[in-house]
């Protein structure tokens, strides 16, 4: 055998074997709390005002809690990015990487907005509305399926086959945009009023909110009560043991990506029909690939999902607002903030699935080989 | 002839961004690490290097002439120290924490273009001594009409699109000839042999991301600084350009010298609009890069040609007590 190199680091890293719950999660609250600290104090960094170092957290609370519309804004992202995550997660869960929800929900939204604005104004607004519906939750799928099926059938890379497919998906939406309205090439048109689901509920954002409350409980069961759901967790943990018991595995994969898509699409019907009411290139604007994070955070479950769901749209939102009272640029301040604290949750899985420890220099070699006996 | 002559001088100017990106790119990934981070790396440096250019001409005096040289290299180690700080990030987190490579670039991507905007945003805007050391940089060989249409293509660049092909070339021969190139593709094919041969897995990881990443963030400045002759403005999507290096990586089979054509490609694709006026079909030819390097994986992956394949250990953890 080849000697190993030394190696003269004081600590080093192993594997945990059964972690209770309650540590678990005391380790991921902490991991926030420390993540919501570095947030406040890169605040007062990023802003040369001198803005005293509670400001950034009255602002978290205030920008979210302080109006009824707030809170339901506040719902209405939570659940966007709670509907993006819970798409890619039963894929994940039999490790297909399917970075592609920003690209399936940007279909969705295109297809959405053109049915919405091209059908001829004789029809009824219900009609266009459902044919919206199936045309965007289509579109979703046709994004999602394509990198399915060359992954299935060639073993193409599907985490850069997604990714691609994001950004094609991006300029289609622009091309679209475009295309439609020659004079102004930069905005969509305005889509009628009638024809969003917006009237319908009288507020805002309500069904977005009603699509991911009832979709995440559904999810969950399909997740954690169904042969299906089985099927998913046992490809994850083995291929072969799939196949041995007679999975097919390449079936599953596809099934999994149609509904992956299918609720991507909604997302992007759901956006266009019943918040912004137009297309524009930077609707997702990152919020796929964010959910990606949580959707891995949350270990593919759609309960812990919720959790940093919420998180990350508190942040989204609150942050936003404390950077106009800490008199910082608000625009891009959500990003950095968001940013960071996916960084330290991230790390904190380390902590969970390892154990720090500092390296002994006596040998116990000895004592192993009397506990073999 | 003159729009050919046009298309070709631009190209030139917008290649250095991609050849750079993808020189550090595959760096990277040459050692296993699919490092999602890239775009946010990219904005990094960036950043990086503008906060130089800046430092350096607010310290010369209103009327004195801007050192081209001296721009050159404040630029470069400032853009280069902010994009290894991203790489080191990645590192500890990948290698020493073990935390899976897409959530951690992804994270990276987000907190660097947040991050990098936010900081840019701030920046004093309309700086017209940047603009002018922007401008200043651009052509290395300031007699390049003297030379004919020629010259008017190919020696209207900037120092930063002969360094970067000329970086290209020498990443290429390190990685196919030499020890060093060999121990780090053998890392990024098989850590576990690696570690077995007596090859410091975790030193090699370290090191290509962070060089890599250095490289990674000279393309974010020549971006800003060249491409848009240092007239800053915090919606500038480096990012995207970031994106296109993962795909420029794959598209060269992970040899940078290839890159080196294939980002002059992309690079003619990026000023087609000057032909090309309208906006529709403008953004219907931006889909053709990702386009072909769906068609390449695909080809790719049909074929089973080792040499189109991402190194086989691409995007692993190596955590020895696993195997």
């Amino acid at each position: 055998m080849p000697k190993m190199p030394k190696i003269n680091f004081p600590l080093y890293a192993v594997k945990r074997i059964g972690i209770s719950k309650r540590t678990t999660w005391l380790i991921r609250g902490g991991a926030v709390l420390v993540a919501l600290l570095l947030a406040g104090v890169m605040s007062t960094f990023l802003t040369t005002a001198g803005t005293p170092f509670i400001d950034f957290y009255k602002g978290l609370f205030v920008g979210t809690f302080n109006h009824s519309e707030d809170i339901i804004t506040l719902l209405c992202g939570i659940s966007i990015y709670l509907l993006l995550a819970i798409a890619v997660a039963p894929a994940f869960r039999m490790k297909f990487w399917n970075i592609g929800g920003e690209g399936q929900a940007m279909a969705g939204a295109i297809v959405t907005a053109i049915i919405l604005l091209k059908m001829p104004s004789t029809m009824p607004d219900t009609l266009v509305i459902i044919m919206a519906l199936i045309g965007g939750v289509l579109a979703g799928i046709i994004w999602a399926v394509i990198p399915a099926i060359f992954k299935v059938k060639c073993r193409t890379n599907e985490t850069l086959f997604t990714l691609m497919m994001n950004y094609i998906a991006t300029f289609l939406a622009a091309f679209v945009i475009a295309f439609v309205n020659t004079s102004h090439p930069e905005s969509f048109p305005e889509i009628d009023p009638n024809r969003t689901i917006i009237k319908i509920f009288g507020i805002k954002y309500i069904p977005i909110v009603i699509a991911a409350v009832v979709l995440t409980f559904l999810l969950y069961f399909y997740l954690k009560k169904t042969k299906h759901g089985y099927e998913l967790s046992v490809i994850g943990n083995s291929t072969n043991t799939a196949r041995y018991i007679g999975m097919k595995s390449s079936w599953i994969a596809i099934r999994t990506m149609i509904m992956s898509g299918a609720i991507s699409g909604l997302v992007g019907f759901l956006i266009v029909c019943a918040q912004t009411a137009t297309l524009s290139s930077g609707l997702i604007s990152g919020r796929g690939f964010t959910a990606v994070l949580i959707a891995w955070l949350g270990h593919f479950n759609p309960a812990e999902i919720a959790i940093y769901s919420c998180l990350v749209g508190f942040l989204d939102q609150g942050s936003t607002y404390a950077a106009s009272l800490i008199g910082a640029n608000s625009t891009y301040f959500s990003g950095v903030i968001i940013g960071l604290v996916m960084l330290v949750v991230v790390t904190a899985e380390f902590f969970i699935n390892y154990q720090v420890k500092v390296r002994d220099k006596k040998i116990i070699e000895p004592k192993k080989k009397k506990e073999a006996q | 002839m003159v729009t050919l002559t046009l298309l070709v001088k631009n190209a030139i100017r917008y290649m250095a961004v991609y050849i750079f990106g993808a020189t550090g790119d595959t760096i990277i990934e040459k050692g296993g690490h699919l490092n999602m981070g890239v775009p946010g790396i990219m904005f990094f440096g960036a950043y990086g290097g503008i906060l130089g250019t800046l430092l350096y001409v607010n310290g010369v005096p209103a009327d004195a002439p801007l050192n081209t040289a001296l721009i050159i290299i404040i630029s470069i180690i400032f853009a280069t120290l902010f994009a290894a700080i991203g790489g080191l990030i990645y590192c500890v987190l990948t290698v020493s924490l073990k935390c899976n490579q897409n959530i951690v670039g992804l994270s990276i991507t987000t907190f660097g273009i947040g991050l990098s905007r936010y900081l840019i945003s701030v920046l004093p805007t309309g700086n017209l001594r940047l603009v002018e050391a922007g401008r200043q940089i651009q052509n290395l060989f300031p007699g390049y009409m003297s030379a004919g249409t020629f010259g008017e293509m190919f020696l209207s660049g900037s120092f930063f699109t002969y360094f970067a092909i000329i970086l290209a070339v020498v990443v290429s021969v390190i990685l196919a000839k030499t020890k060093v190139g060999l121990n780090l593709r053998a890392v990024g094919e098989n850590p576990a042999s690696a570690d077995a041969a007596g090859i410091n897995v975790n030193a090699y990881r370290y090191l290509s991301t962070i060089i890599g990443s250095a490289i990674v963030g000279i393309g974010g400045l020549v971006f800003l600084l060249d491409c848009h002759s240092g007239s800053i403005d915090p919606t500038d999507a480096v990012d995207s350009y970031g994106w296109l290096t993962l795909s420029i990586v794959i598209l060269s089979a992970w040899h940078s010298w290839i890159s080196i054509l294939i980002s002059f490609a992309i690079g003619m694709l990026n000023v087609l609009p000057i032909i090309f006026t309208d906006p529709a079909v403008t953004n219907l030819i931006r889909t053709i890069p990702y386009v072909a390097t769906i068609v390449v994986l695909i080809v790719a992956s049909v074929l089973g040609s080792k040499k189109l394949q991402p190194p086989a250990g691409l995007g692993q953890n190596y955590f020895r007590e696993d195997r």
